[in-house]
């Protein structure tokens, strides 16, 4: 039984933005970390809120919502960054709230579906069920760290 | 037997056998009769050889073994070295590199070397074709043997055909670059105690090393089962001298014979014999019996562990000293003094460690310039000076390639073929120099060729036609100024393109490299004389001096390096031209920027309150010869940081070049003046135009 739940199980962290839920693979997070002095970084995104001192590390800090085209993060007591690892590649993701680990059963994953538009739909891998009716909203971190688009928007603006 | 924890020592020290190879066979071009220089190449490929096959590395043993025969060859002169020779043993050594690359990399030397091998065994093969020729060669060494034995007539057994034991245990003391000697030790025929004199001699050698075996054996000896003749086979630190004078010091003995083992194959032995080292005991030749500097090998995470612990200690020293200034206690300060002049010493120790001789990347330039000049048909004379010059690692690894494009640069497009030099009344072999030395903190390196120079007019037209400056702009440049056109990317003067220096690209990659290692290159040149390339490199790049700055409430560092000059706003007079603030300085306009409006501050503030201007400061920054004036509002002091990458995601942000962790905790980026004076440069050129 455990060992089949362990198969087909995945871990996410969750976090609350609006009124989604969305979720972060527990294998590609580091650590998260409340909201300390965060460095300015001019000429960088709109979205990049600047760096900040992880314990030695200097980690950018990008507001999901802000990359999301969703308006600004209010900073709050609650506010938190998680910092994920991707290629090589370290970023604190600043986030309204971040509370939960869930493990989610990998059958009720399923593909994006068609319904979900605007500019977020092309960051989320995926959505699950959970709760009665409640949808998880899976990232694609790939996606969210790629600046392919934001870089080509900086040569135009150059 | 897991061999996997040697394999990083392994591949170190055939590294540095390959490289030795290199050396030496450059040398040996040059200087095709000299005995010692072909002893050291054959005991390198033997070492090489036994080590690979220690490890399990059949085909690099294998390839090693094919080389080594060409090289035994040569020892016994039955071959002659020839610049097609060395060719071949160069393909050998280039397969034997990528041997040691793929090891290092998937674990395996599998490689296809067929071609090279056919090369090397025809190479050898001409031994045995011309073996008549060989003859008197092989008749005067043995000439040498007959006069050695001459020498200690009752040698009997000159040779000593070791035991596997024996040569196990001599191997391991080789490896640990200890001396192995064949001591033999004939005692006066009068000599009545024999066997108590064989232990004296005995065990005067295990005072300065380790007797391996001995002949007869030591029951023999103590039964006095011998004639006058002792052969002490022993591992030792010291010179083949030492341990000759040690046993002389003994009494009733008449001759001491000490020869150097290298090669323990018995096959080899006796070849060893044939050609009694006498200059080695006479003079202080070989390289092997120099006194050097005892060390050891070191895992470099290790020491990048140690420099990580250090930064952030120095973190915290800056946090104390911010703490300290708060509380006025005479001895927190003195403490505080003491710590830092401790951690000073500390973080010279600890670069020091990181440094290395820029010898590892010029080692690999006379190889490249020797097949550049022959495919070019170019002759050149490669001299290299200062290769002992220390630089960080992190350095002296990215500096490999730019090096490489200069100096093919400089092969390609400055130095003229022989018959032109000839017709311009210059010497038909072209002077490439490549040099090293220390300069304040900064290490300069300087590529100098004597071929035509830089073409001014030709520079200047190609960089008009490719729309890098405009004619008018072009009139008012240095000659300075037109030569480091050269770097813009998309510049190629090249009348025909060819592979050796590239298609534009290059020049341009090499500078953008010197700049991210916060290094800055300049051209001279005169006509017909010959180009210089300078490429000025700080020493290290993790701990630097910075001035602190402040605009607003953000805090910058502007690496000390880059400063001038500081100077405090009111002070200076500042010129409008084409709308643009300017000040003079030391002869010379300088566009000023403001930081405030370089990093996005709102500047609306400061001309609500003009009294914010007189108390902000000037400092005047200099990046090649570029200088420009930054405006900001406080200049906090100068202090030790760490500098830390920004990362990958960054890397598209311009205008920094790293950031570091304040005594408070906060980050603070540092400005890269580069990015600054860049910047001034192109929008000073679109003006001029």
């Amino acid at each position: 039984m455990m060992a089949n739940q362990e198969e087909s199980s995945l871990k996410v962290i969750l976090f609350q933005m609006n009124t989604e839920t969305y979720g972060v693979p527990v294998e590609q997070v580091l650590s998260i970390e409340k909201v300390d002095a965060i460095t300015r970084v001019p000429h960088a995104a709109e979205f990049v809120k600047g760096v900040m001192n992880l314990r030695g590390l200097i980690v950018p800090i990008i507001d999901v919502r802000e990359r999301f085209n969703m308006g600004k993060t209010e900073l709050t007591k609650e506010s938190r960054i998680i910092v994920v690892a991707v290629d090589e590649m370290k970023v604190g993701l600043l986030v309204d709230t971040s509370k939960e680990v869930l493990d989610i059963d990998t059958n009720k994953v399923e593909k994006t579906p068609d319904i979900i538009g605007g500019t977020s739909a092309k960051y989320i891998n995926s959505v699950a069920k959970i709760g009665d009716n409640e949808l998880l909203l899976l990232l694609n971190l790939d996606r969210v760290l790629n600046q392919d688009d934001v870089a080509d928007l900086q040569k135009i603006e150059a | 037997m897991d061999m996997s924890q040697y394999l990083g020592v392994f591949l170190d020290e055939a590294r540095e056998h390959l490289q030795n190879l290199n050396d030496k066979l450059m040398t040996l071009e040059q200087n095709t009769n000299d005995p010692d220089l072909i002893n050291s190449i054959f005991r390198s490929a033997h070492t090489l050889k036994g080590s690979s096959g220690q490890m399990g590395f059949q085909n690099m043993m294998e390839l090693t073994h094919i080389m080594e025969n060409v090289f035994d060859a040569l020892r016994h002169q039955n071959i002659t070295v020839s610049s097609q020779m060395i060719d071949v043993l160069f393909e050998g050594l280039d397969h034997l590199e990528a041997m040691a690359d793929s090891i290092e990399q998937d674990g395996t030397d599998a490689r296809d070397v067929t071609a090279t091998v056919n090369k090397l065994q025809s190479i050898t093969k001409g031994e045995n074709s011309a073996d008549s020729d060989a003859h008197p060669a092989e008749s005067a060494s043995s000439g040498a043997k007959l006069e050695s034995s001459n020498q200690s007539s009752k040698l009997q057994s000159g040779v000593m055909i070791l035991s596997d034991y024996e040569k196990d245990i001599a191997s391991q003391a080789i490896s640990q670059n200890l001396h192995v000697f064949e001591t033999v030790v004939t005692l006066n025929k009068d000599c009545v105690l024999k066997a108590a004199r064989a232990l004296m001699i005995s065990n005067a050698l295990e005072e300065i090393g380790a007797v391996i075996g001995t002949r007869p054996s030591t029951e023999e000896i103590e039964k006095e089962a011998f004639e006058h003749q002792l052969i002490f086979l022993i591992a030792t630190e010291t010179s083949d001298q030492e341990v000759q004078t040690k046993v002389n010091g003994i009494s009733e003995i008449e001759q001491v014979a000490v020869t150097p083992i290298t090669n323990l194959s018995n096959s080899e032995v006796p070849e060893q014999k044939k050609e009694p080292d006498k200059k080695s005991s006479d003079k202080k030749t070989p390289a092997a019996h120099q006194a050097v500097a005892k060390t050891i090998r070191v895992n470099l995470d290790r020491i990048d562990h140690l420099l990580n612990l250090f930064e952030e200690m120095i973190i915290d020293r800056s946090r104390l000293e911010k703490i300290a200034s708060t509380i006025e206690n005479p001895e927190l300060k003195d403490t505080i003094g003491t710590i830092k002049r401790v951690t000073n010493q500390l973080q010279e120790t600890i670069l020091n460690l990181r440094m290395e001789p820029i010898e590892q990347v010029f080692n690999r330039f006379p190889r490249m310039v020797r097949s550049l000049s022959k495919e070019l048909n170019k002759k050149v004379n490669f001299v290299i000076s200062g290769a002992e010059t220390e630089l960080d690692r992190t350095v002296i690894e990215e500096m490999g390639d730019p090096l490489m494009h200069m100096i093919r640069n400089s092969m390609d497009h400055g130095i003229e073929t022989p018959e032109v030099r000839s017709a311009n009344g210059k010497n038909p072999e072209g002077k490439l120099s490549l040099s090293a030395y220390y300069s304040g903190n900064h290490v300069f390196v300087e590529i100098k060729d004597d071929g035509a120079g830089i073409n001014r007019e030709k520079v200047l037209s190609k960089a008009i036609e490719k729309n890098i400056v405009t004619a008018e702009a072009a009139n008012q440049l240095t000659d300075k100024e037109i030569y480091h056109l050269l770097f813009e990317s998309g510049f190629s003067t090249a009348d025909k393109i060819s592979d050796i220096s590239g298609r534009g690209v290059g020049l341009d990659v090499v500078e953008s490299k010197i700049h991210s290692l916060s290094g800055t290159v300049e051209v001279d040149s005169a006509p017909g004389q010959g180009t210089k390339f300078i490429v000025k490199l700080p020493l290290t790049l993790s701990i630097i001096n910075a001035l602190l700055v402040q605009c607003q409430e953000e805090i910058y560092a502007i690496p000390i390096t880059s400063i001038i000059e500081t100077a405090l706003r009111r002070h200076i007079d500042v010129m409008m031209i084409h709308e643009r603030e300017v000040m003079q300085f030391r002869n010379q306009v300088v566009p000023i920027v403001h930081l405030r409006e370089f990093l996005d501050i709102g500047i609306g503030l400061e001309d609500e309150n003009n009294d914010s201007h007189k108390g902000s400061s000037v400092v005047i920054v200099r990046h090649g010869d570029k200088v420009v004036a930054l405006v900001a509002d406080k200049l906090l002091g100068y202090q030790d940081i760490v500098v830390k990458p920004l990362g990958n995601y960054l890397k598209h942000v311009p205008g920094f070049s790293g950031a570091t962790i304040l005594g408070d905790g906060k980050v603070a980026l540092i400005i890269d003046c580069q990015a600054i004076t860049a910047n001034q440069q192109k929008q000073f050129l679109r003006e001029k135009a």
